[in-house]
């Protein structure tokens, strides 16, 4: 998992959650210590901007039933107090979660000086290659990038992992599920919160506690690497890596898979050349299973080579003053075969608008487990502190009419994965869809 | 007024507007004078603006016009680079390009409106989105106000960025209203209030313009600051050329318009 696409989700959901609980934050996540006097000032200068832009910008101008004019009497005084930046930040998330919605959240702004490291930096984020989910309170090894730290140490799909770096997951893994149950963001918090463990700068050392495949517990150090994809910054996004990858799967079956809507011009030039590779196939698989989300459009010009008539939209935006349509316009030839669509509880935002917009149009089926139901419009901005601030400007709603934050999407088909088919090196997932895609007429 | 960057076309806003953009901080929208006030007529309105600009005589000469610039979604952090062709009477090509972005090309040869990106690829415009492109892409619109609109009318007067203004409301062919917002003292163009159509939907815009420079005689808005879907989009013109030696295909549809045109 990129922690530079989930980390706002970690912080919000699990910063509030994980201060009693032996699981570390990520070291990008450092805050400096007592503020200065203008450095207060800026605190509050941009808790004002917070308050403000949410009282003007939200989409809904009752805020969801919040008293925004309290709030604002309730968390100044707490900012005015606040010691230190991290004080700060706590002060706005909190306030924040009385919206109780996605897509609001602060960015700290070390994370955009990172960015300015130059490549020769000696600090560079690194990754094991290890991507995960928590199943059953079980931290499962889902899949391991090609070459890899964790490829080269032998660590195999299926492997569940007991600890990391001295520490042992199962009850943090177990308190957190239970604060979870029933929620929409359960899978993305729990994998987010081993996966936030397994990153830290290129050449890190971690050891690693795992169950392998014949159930011996066995360790192994973990130097870490560069991550998989490129890395991108756009605007006032923090950095994002983007990750993609085309096959084929079995009988010409196509299959794309990718991590975050980004980057167009490289995004979209890959799934252009997928599309006409695969024109004549029986069928495609788009994996969006890690897909976080990200510029909306992508989705609506990738549905264009899916969707042959015209006048058909992915669903709608809206915010205070407008409501704007999705629309899918359709490419000069459009793929007729079947298209399956791969999602779980990390697919969130544009992919399970991309999902459930293709399926509302009857032009697609979706296998794997109930999405994450984080689709709003969001937005960044920087703050005078130089933080950056995530916002809602406008809500989505499906062609049905379906509001689908809080709520995600259900799969069509229902697969998940298992121990014993992962330690067989199986995606039960993958299969359920090609399966579909050979057999069902 | 530049036309073309003050009505930077709806699909490039529309695109513009699906990205995490932020809406900034919203210009002043001035105050209403009292109604005592005289108000002259639209025509006169408009004519002592074309004066303003060049005059006629002068605009006639220029044939074909090239702009380059930046358009930046402010408080986003995405800035875009723009490059715009026109020529008399209405052909018009358009490219935009960020990371955020890809590239984004709109044109028209003066009959079909066409849309071409990485994102959403080839796009023939239709019905009203189609009008209201050709509208905009008129060659110096206000300054051929008489063709470019079937009906305009003085409807008030109001302060702009604290400078007072006649409201003229203008009614092309086939399309809704526009308020335009001309500056009593220096009767230049300083804001211009829009409808929007595009397929994904009807979109209020709100442009101020500033920056008024002379090009070879000509007077244009360097600036422009649009409001629209909520987001505040800045266009400043960083070069101006008139009566350039332009390609001859500059115009011609694009293989991929072709084709779809063709499958059509």
């Amino acid at each position: 998992m990129n922690r530079k696409r989930q980390w706002w989700m970690r912080h919000f959901f699990i910063g509030l959650i994980l201060a009693a609980l032996p699981i570390g934050m990520p070291a990008q996540t450092r805050e400096p210590a007592k503020q200065t006097p203008r450095e207060h000032q800026l605190d509050l200068d941009s808790f004002e901007y917070v308050w403000k832009t949410v009282f003007e910008k939200h989409f809904d101008p009752d805020w969801g039933g919040v008293d925004w004019q309290a709030a604002h009497a309730e968390f100044r005084p707490q900012m005015e107090a606040a010691q230190s930046r991290r004080e700060a930040r706590a002060v706005l998330r909190t306030m924040l979660s009385r919206l109780k919605l996605t897509h609001f959240n602060i960015i700290p702004s070390e994370l955009y000086s990172n960015m300015r490291r130059p490549e020769s930096a000696p600090e560079k984020p690194g990754a094991t290659g290890i991507h995960l989910r928590v199943i059953d309170d079980h931290a499962l090894v889902i899949s391991v990038d090609p070459a890899s730290p964790a490829d080269l140490a032998g660590i195999k799909t299926g492997w569940e992992i007991l600890g990391i770096s001295g520490r042992e997951l199962a009850l943090p893994l177990a308190v957190l599920g239970k604060e979870f149950e029933g929620k929409t963001l359960k899978d993305l918090v729990l994998a987010d919160a081993v996966a936030g463990l397994l990153e830290g700068n290129c050449g890190d050392r971690l050891e690693v506690s795992f169950l392998d495949g014949a159930d011996r517990m066995v360790s192994r150090t973990l130097i870490l690497a560069e991550s998989r994809g490129t890395g991108f910054q756009i605007g006032n996004l923090p950095p994002v890596r983007l990750w993609f990858e085309q096959r084929a799967v079995g009988q010409g079956i196509g299959y794309f898979g990718f991590d975050i809507f980004i980057a167009p011009a490289i995004l979209m030039t890959a799934f252009n050349g997928f599309m006409k590779a695969f024109m004549d196939a029986p069928g495609i698989i788009l994996d969006l299973r890690s897909n976080g989300g990200g510029q909306g459009e992508i989705a609506c010009g990738m549905a264009g080579w899916l969707v042959a008539e015209k006048g058909k939209d992915l669903g709608t935006i809206r915010t205070r003053a407008d409501t704007v349509k999705l629309i899918v316009r359709p490419r000069p030839g459009t793929f007729p075969g079947k298209v399956a669509v791969l999602v779980d509880g990390l697919s969130l935002c544009g992919a399970e608008i991309f999902a459930g917009g293709l399926r509302d149009l009857g032009r697609a089926r979706i296998f794997g487990t109930h999405t994450g139901g984080a689709a709003l419009g969001g937005n960044i901005e920087r703050l005078p502190n130089g933080d950056g601030f995530m916002y809602a400007f406008a809500d989505y709603v499906t062609a049905g009419g379906r509001v689908l934050e809080g709520q995600g999407l259900d799969p069509d088909v229902r697969v998940q994965h298992t121990r014993e088919a992962l330690l067989q090196g199986r995606d039960l997932i993958l299969e359920a869809a090609a399966d579909w895609i050979r057999n069902v007429k | 007024m530049n036309p073309k960057i003050s009505g930077v076309p709806a699909f490039v806003l529309a695109v513009a507007a699906l990205l995490m953009l932020t809406p900034g901080p919203f210009a002043d929208a001035g105050r209403a004078l009292p109604l005592q006030d005289t108000l002259p007529k639209a025509e006169q309105i408009l004519d002592q603006y074309v004066t303003a600009i060049g005059g006629l005589a002068a605009l006639e000469k220029v044939n074909n016009r090239v702009i380059k610039g930046t358009l930046e979604i402010a408080g986003a952090g995405i800035k875009l680079a723009i490059a715009v062709y026109q020529a008399r009477p209405n052909k018009a090509y358009t490219v935009l390009d960020s990371a955020a972005t890809g590239k984004i090309e709109t044109g028209t040869n003066g009959e079909v409106a066409w849309q071409l990106s990485a994102m959403a690829g080839p796009q023939v415009l239709e019905g009203e989105e189609r009008v209201n492109f050709l509208h905009l892409n008129i060659f110096d619109r206000l300054a051929y106000w008489r063709t470019s609109f079937k009906k305009v009318e003085t409807s008030g007067a109001e302060d702009v960025s604290g400078k007072p203004c006649y409201k003229v409301t203008a009614t092309p062919a086939g399309l809704p209203p526009q308020t335009l917002y001309f500056d009593k003292e220096s009767h230049l163009l300083l804001r211009a209030e829009m409808t929007v159509v595009n397929q994904a939907g009807t979109f209020a815009s709100d442009t101020y313009l500033s920056d008024y420079r002379p090009v070879n005689g000509i007077t244009l808005a360097h600036r422009t600051v649009t409001k629209l879907m909520g987001q505040e989009r800045i266009t400043t013109m960083e070069s101006v050329e008139q009566n350039v030696e332009l390609p001859a295909d500059r115009f011609d549809l694009p293989a991929e318009i072709k084709a779809l045109i063709k499958k059509d």
